[in-house]
């Protein structure tokens, strides 16, 4: 039942990650609190790249998920009504006003400070685009998607991406203030997602659908996908403690960061790909049809 | 414009799936794509009678299920490319050449009428045997019914001959879609919520291709 999905899986986390590098990036990186000496230094280049790249990752596994892509040109044509339809839109739309802001810092370096705005407005376009990624889901006929939960775990997935592999870029040139906030980062989000979890079954207990209890089906298929998320968010939350009590005010003992990030980095990542496998195994029709 | 529906008597269908077999031979579908699917619903409790000795409380009956061609498709609202559509005489449709076969209909449908084509990387569906229609025959599935379950007229008609009813536990409540569907429910389909009745043959019916 998965293994189709498993295009969807790739390509919604690359697009919250990219959303999620750039949101952080723009709040944080290039505020006057976090920024280090130099204006935005060159290194700020490559984070737009990576964005850049899993955004461009996620278009191509979008079409993967297509039984025929051929016609993939068709799918802004129910803009009306179709959440579908809108999610591509944006997707395309985000895509391309970061490839116009990765381009104009590449070839225009100088130039960086004055397009704030061009990445402010990528950031809203990141926002904006997971809230309609999370809405296709809501849908009555698949009633484990239909709620809250849904955009929450998207944008909570976007932040802690975002977060943690930007605290790897930062190890030994970030400022101290931009390390703290991205470490601290890496340890509440899973805490808040280990938070939100007891929550979300107690919610999902409820949900008695025609073919047996929401979470019960759920459990008996998936218990063991279920512990091992259990056990990365936990890691994920060691680990970012872990780097937060590594960050040193001296540059010169920043390499204590290396390990803990990219421990923190891994976990998280794999954490979140058993959350989302997780979340595609509650495709539950409500009425069992 | 003339809306065209199907009739099911829930209360006489045997569950021998000739309907379901019948449009498949006559689509030429594929293992595992069924415009028609028979469910077959089962419940069951244990209750003390007066003389306080426990007894079974049983029931079972089948659904024949195909497309509705709803009056508000959810399947169209939800189509990207505008593939799934609504035709002449209010018949939901798929335009291959416009499908992309990303499945959200398939997610959207209440009744899971859409059906992908791993071959042809599409959505199919019922389309009432609209070729049938033009010669003035009725679908494959209700000509082919052995109980005579099943029918086919104009809404209109179906309403005057079997009354106005569209809703039977488990299918969803018919304020949502408007299906173009008149039921006859079993008689025992009053206390299946009650009994906690289930559709048994799921993995028979879905496709999950």
């Amino acid at each position: 039942m998965i293994g189709k999905e498993w295009s969807l899986i790739v390509f919604s986390m690359a697009m919250q990650l990219s959303a999620g590098i750039i949101l952080i990036y723009d709040l944080f990186l290039l505020s006057p609190l976090y920024r280090t000496r130099v204006d935005i230094p060159a290194r700020f280049q490559w984070i737009l790249m990576i964005a850049l790249t899993a955004a461009l990752v996620g278009v191509a596994f979008s079409l993967m998920h297509l039984g025929n892509p051929g016609n993939a040109t068709r799918t802004l044509a129910n803009l009306h009504s179709s959440w579908l339809s809108r999610e591509i839109f944006s997707v395309l739309a985000y895509t391309l006003l970061l490839a116009v802001v990765t381009i104009l810092h590449f070839t225009m370096p100088s130039a960086a400070r004055s397009l704030k705005w061009m990445v402010d407005f990528t950031a809203i376009s990141g926002i904006v685009l997971v809230f309609i990624m999370s809405r296709i889901y809501m849908i009555p006929t698949r009633p484990a998607w239909n709620s809250v939960f849904t955009p929450l775990g998207f944008y909570l997935a976007a932040i802690i991406l975002g977060s943690s592999l930007l605290l790897i870029f930062q190890i030994n040139h970030g400022s101290w203030a931009s390390q703290k906030l991205l470490a601290i980062l890496s340890f509440s989000i899973p805490l808040i997602q280990l938070a939100i979890l007891p929550v979300f079954m107690a919610w999902l207990g409820q949900k008695d659908l025609v073919s047996g209890n929401a979470l019960a089906i759920i459990l008996d298929n998936h218990m063991a996908a279920f512990y091992l998320r259990l056990g990365f968010f936990i890691l994920a939350i060691g680990f970012g403690i872990w780097a937060f009590f590594s960050i040193r005010s001296d540059t010169l003992r920043n390499h204590l960061l290396f390990t803990p990030a990219i421990l923190a980095w891994a976990a998280i990542l794999a954490a979140q790909i058993i959350d989302r496998y997780l979340f595609y195994a509650q495709n539950l029709p409500a009425e069992g049809f | 414009m003339t809306k065209y529906g199907f009739y099911f008597d829930s209360s006489c269908c045997s569950g021998c799936k000739t309907c379901q077999v019948a449009c498949k031979d006559k689509n030429d579908l594929t293992e595992g794509i069924r415009f028609r699917r028979v469910y077959e619903v089962c419940g069951s409790a244990w209750e003390k009678d007066s003389k306080g000795t426990w007894v079974p409380d049983i029931v079972a009956y089948n659904l024949s299920v195909a497309c509705n061609h709803c009056e508000n498709p959810s399947c169209v609202a939800a189509c990207p490319t505008k593939a799934m559509h609504i035709g002449n005489d209010g018949i939901v449709l798929v335009d291959p050449d416009k499908c992309v076969g990303c499945r959200y209909c398939e997610w959207a449908c209440p009744y899971g009428a859409p059906q992908y084509n791993p071959q042809k990387g599409i959505m199919q569906k019922c389309d009432f045997c609209s070729d049938y229609i033009k010669e003035g025959k009725k679908p494959v599935c209700v000509t082919s019914c052995l109980m005579r379950a099943l029918d086919f007229d104009t809404l209109e008609n179906l309403e005057s001959h079997y009354g106005a009813n569209r809703d039977v536990f488990p299918l969803p409540h018919s304020g949502q879609t408007g299906p173009a569907v008149i039921i006859k429910a079993h008689p025992g389909a009053a206390k299946a919520k009650e009994l906690k009745a289930s559709i048994i043959n799921r993995e028979e019916v879905r496709n999950d291709r």
